[in-house]
């Protein structure tokens, strides 16, 4: 499975979901089903690439229904950033009482998912993490 | 030391750091550094300095990531003066930044190496009795 919740040591309520590159050019990478069943206020989100794409793949990764290609929270992210880089996913430039919506935040519907969709290039060889912290809004 | 981990009860995820101001002649010298407390390599992704007392003198404070524990680094706070009147907050990094940044240079967050230290260090000529603070990080394990 190519993106999957990390069973990796706690993240101090962050889930933690990993990502592997695969040979799709163009299409569904993977997808997470709504880990609480509740609907939640996705509040930050952070990438961390650990190894680059071998080729020039970007990915859409956003909430919808299952297989839909979402970019409501990065839209043709290059995945052929540098390993070791971190990247903000959920912007942070958000002054109060400013509205918490993408890409400074955006709701988890209960019965959706994260998906994950590669534009045109293959992915293979990436490897990366996807931090997300939520808020119950149940 | 005049840095360590503070003991008090949990800050749901933050570390608290307690630094304290010294006397050593001329004022320019490390306060302190503490070594990476998971092990793992971190993203370091907010932090706040709580200032309880100000420094005596005109001293100012340097707070950054370095291999060399006591090493004058920057990348997170430099010459923050450390006398204005408290008790005041400061931001130190995170915050401010949109989605699909990257999470690097002092006021975006930075890494903390499985076995490196944050430094705290004094830049200026002058003293900094009577500083105390807490520092307040928060961070990310990428392990």
């Amino acid at each position: 499975m190519p993106v999957a919740i990390s069973t990796d040591a706690a993240q101090t309520g962050w889930l933690k979901i990993k990502i592997l590159g695969n040979a799709v050019a163009a299409g569904l990478v993977g997808q997470i089903y709504n880990p609480e069943g509740v609907l939640l206020q996705i509040v930050r989100g952070v990438l961390h690439m650990t190894t680059a794409s071998t080729a020039a793949s970007t990915f859409n990764i956003g909430i919808g229904a299952t297989g839909v290609d979402a970019d409501t929270l990065m839209s043709a992210f290059d995945m052929q950033s540098a390993a070791g880089t971190v990247w903000q996913v959920v912007g942070q430039d958000l002054a109060s009482e400013g509205a918490a919506t993408t890409p400074k935040g955006i709701l988890w519907p209960a019965t959706s998912y994260v998906t994950v969709t590669s534009a045109a290039q293959a992915s293979t060889g990436l490897v990366c993490e996807l931090y997300l912290q939520y808020l119950r809004l149940a | 030391m005049t840095t360590a981990l503070n003991t008090d009860a949990a800050q749901t995820g933050w570390l608290k750091i307690d630094i304290a101001g010294n006397a050593t002649a001329g004022g320019v010298n490390s306060l302190g550094y503490i070594l990476n407390p998971e092990g793992v390599e971190l993203q370091i992704l907010d932090c706040y300095l709580y200032t309880t007392v100000a420094s005596a003198a005109a001293a100012t404070l340097d707070i950054g990531i370095n291999a060399t524990a006591g090493s004058d680094d920057t990348d997170m706070c430099a010459a923050l003066a450390i006398n204005a009147a408290a008790p005041n907050v400061k931001r130190i990094c995170g915050g401010n930044v949109a989605s699909e940044a990257a999470l690097t240079g002092g006021q975006n967050g930075v890494k903390w190496g499985a076995a490196e230290y944050m430094c705290f260090y004094n830049p200026a000529a002058q003293i900094s009795t009577a500083f105390r603070a807490n520092l307040f990080v928060e961070y990310l394990r990428l392990a």
